[in-house]
């Protein structure tokens, strides 16, 4: 839908309520500018490993709220299970710590990506990893391989 | 200079222009920020979602080359990480009431409601506005930012039946004009 499709008389007035919204909630400009300053994590040569499982949204909508929240990213025949744990149950501003286990070739080395810079950890030879603290907010995991292997970077999610 | 059209942005910004990147966001950071701003998210969570929508924009800039999905892209992803949010239960939302004028961030300048003194009608509207349910408040929000969005796309962003979005939309507007009435 578009303004254009909606009647002149509602048009003026939705016009008027998207100033009003613009002045009352504007989008704070830091997130913008943060937003814009995140292209530089961009990268051209690694593979991307989608988040296809994650336990807050599959799971049952009710859960036990100590249970650890577990991310899965995939890329072709690589997975990459991830724990998100949180020191105290009440998940608020508390720093993460992330145990994960990569699923396919290995070792390898963890860049965890967030907000706030990184923080780089190696894989033991069965390819499981621990980081942190890790802020809470959005992050993504970059997994450099020994080899020719090209690296791979998981799609950004928060936690 | 015309403004380029979001097809050249996305794809100059897949190519690593940074300018086309910043034009891009310019250009759509009010819609993911009225998709965050329609769940009940705290500040702090709609701030995590809004970034995490646009860190993730810059990984898929490679798969999405077709500007009329970039919306509902952005729509549906701001959507499915308020969703993670909220299941999380980072935070619990304190009554914090936008239309009111609250400044979680402080900004520099005169405040939202010296602002919106200066106009009466606006004031008005931004009162009657903030009296209006959840659901409603979300639709508006949704229904005027820009650039706009197709029905499907608001379904996708509110998780409700495309059907509904008509609907919903006209009682909503007409309880606004409502309140708006009772003021005379």
């Amino acid at each position: 839908m578009t303004m254009a499709e909606i009647e002149p008389a509602d048009r003026e007035f939705l016009t008027l309520l998207r100033g009003v919204l613009e002045e009352i909630d504007p989008v704070p400009a830091p997130l913008v500018e943060a937003a814009q300053a995140g292209f530089t994590w961009r990268t051209v040569d690694a593979e991307l490993a989608e988040l296809t499982a994650d336990s807050v949204l599959d799971g049952a909508a009710v859960r036990a709220s100590d249970a650890p929240r577990l991310l899965t990213f995939t890329a072709g025949a690589v997975s990459l299970v991830v724990e998100v744990a949180a020191p105290t149950t009440r998940v608020g501003d508390v720093a993460r710590r992330l145990i994960g286990q990569i699923v396919g070739p290995r070792p390898a080395e963890v860049e965890v990506r967030h907000a706030d810079g990184s923080l780089t950890v190696p894989t033991d030879d069965y390819g499981r990893f621990r980081a942190a603290p890790v802020p809470p907010g959005p992050v993504s995991l970059a997994l450099r391989f020994a080899g020719r292997r090209p690296p791979l970077v998981t799609s950004w999610v928060t936690v | 200079m015309a403004d380029p059209s979001t097809s050249d942005l996305l794809r100059d910004a897949a190519g690593g222009d940074q300018r086309a990147w910043d034009h891009l966001v310019e250009r759509y950071s009010r819609l993911v920020w009225a998709v965050t701003r329609g769940h009940r998210l705290a500040y702090a969570d709609s701030a995590d979602v809004f970034q995490t929508t646009w860190l993730r924009l810059v990984e898929h800039l490679g798969q999405l080359r077709d500007p009329e999905h970039l919306a509902g892209w952005l729509s549906t992803t701001a959507r499915h990480e308020c969703l993670r949010v909220l299941r999380m239960g980072r935070r619990e939302r304190p009554d914090e009431d936008v239309a009111a004028g609250a400044d979680p961030q402080g900004s520099a300048g005169p405040g939202p409601e010296a602002a919106l003194l200066v106009d009466e009608e606006r004031a008005t509207v931004a009162a009657a506005f903030a009296r209006l349910s959840e659901r409603c408040q979300a639709l508006l929000r949704l229904v005027v930012a820009e650039p706009g969005l197709s029905y499907t796309e608001i379904s996708l962003a509110l998780g409700v039946p495309v059907g509904s979005i008509g609907p919903t939309r006209g009682r909503c507007l007409r309880q606004l004009k409502d309140l708006l009435g009772e003021r005379g």
